[in-house]
């Protein structure tokens, strides 16, 4: 558990939040329109929001080119920042667990983007970010398992660890069959929103409701969980459906 | 100073304090690592609001050159 309540720190935190918030949104609307693909199986954070953090990462990813970072190494960054958000899980700080998720799905989409930019990427460096994305997602889940020991989240946590390998398992296997899969609400990007965004709200509210309570309660984090692992249990099914009614009409005559 | 270089800096300025600024308060919420999380917070700081500063004169630049060219 968190060692104390602190709700001036964590009120603090809600300002410049609200701050970013409000400058995300201004530039979110200044960022031109992209076509929405809309239905059950759209994914749950629209291309316009993707254009946006791409355009605010552009920069970044263009200093790092110049700067002749290797797209390995921010893999390999990736992978240690999520090992860090499992730690954080496990010993209750969530808040900053949170944010760690956030900042390695950040890694993850600078590796790939480093990569092209920089005329780096290469089928040996998709298969180790790929690796690295498994292990990384296994170590954030591992710590979040650990803290909600005892409690029926941890169910949820397992489900939500399955059903996220299951959605890269059936893309990959689904792809070596020749079907290129990307349906899905739960993609691997909106898994890291909903868990990353999760525990940060989650260790927010923990401190500025302590008073209130007279302890830190994550109720957000396991609401989020429980969203995690419904979403990408229904992207996973879904995803295997295709792919199985993609197969069957292929071995039709 | 050249516009271009100041834009990227304030582009990479801007999302690197608000990491150092998040991670700060991260530390100082849960952590007993109180010293470490103000000390990010500070330099987190600094570099956000001196990327916000670099975009708003850049923005006010660059409306001053669209009105001077008649605009779009």
């Amino acid at each position: 558990m968190s060692p104390a309540c602190r709700p001036g720190t964590a009120a603090a935190a809600a300002v410049v939040v609200a701050v970013a918030v409000g400058l995300a949104l201004r530039g979110l609307a200044r960022t031109p329109a992209s076509p929405v693909v809309e239905g059950a199986d759209a994914p749950l954070i629209p291309p316009r929001v993707r254009a946006w953090y791409r355009g605010v990462l552009t920069p970044l990813e263009e200093q790092l080119v110049l700067g002749r970072v290797h797209p390995d190494a921010l893999t390999a960054a990736q992978l240690v920042v999520s090992v860090l958000a499992g730690v954080a899980f496990w010993k209750g700080w969530i808040f900053l667990a949170g944010w760690l998720t956030i900042l390695a799905g950040t890694l993850d989409i600078l590796d790939g983007g480093v990569a092209r930019s920089g005329g780096r990427a290469s089928p040996r460096g998709a298969f180790l970010d790929s690796v690295a994305d498994r292990c990384a997602e296994f170590a954030t889940f591992l710590g979040l398992g650990a803290f909600f020991r005892g409690s029926w989240v941890q169910l949820a946590v397992a489900i939500a660890a399955f059903a996220s390998l299951m959605v890269s398992y059936t893309r990959a296997r689904a792809e070596g069959l020749g079907f290129a899969l990307q349906v899905g609400r739960a993609q691997r990007p909106e898994r890291y929103v909903v868990l990353g965004f999760g525990g940060w709200l989650s260790g927010l509210v923990a401190h500025l409701a302590c008073p209130v309570i007279g302890r830190p309660t994550h109720v957000v984090l396991a609401a989020a969980v429980v969203v995690l692992a419904v979403l990408s249990t229904w992207t996973a099914l879904r995803r295997a459906q295709d792919a199985a009614r993609a197969l069957a009409d292929r071995s039709r005559p | 100073m050249n516009h271009d270089a100041a834009h990227a800096r304030g582009g990479v300025w801007r999302p690197v304090g608000f990491l150092l600024l998040m991670l700060g308060f991260g530390l100082r919420l849960d952590t007993p690592w109180q010293a470490l999380g103000g000390l990010l917070i500070f330099a987190g700081g600094l570099m956000a609001g001196a990327g916000l500063w670099l975009l708003v004169r850049r923005r006010s630049m660059g409306d001053a050159f669209a009105r001077a060219t008649g605009g779009e």
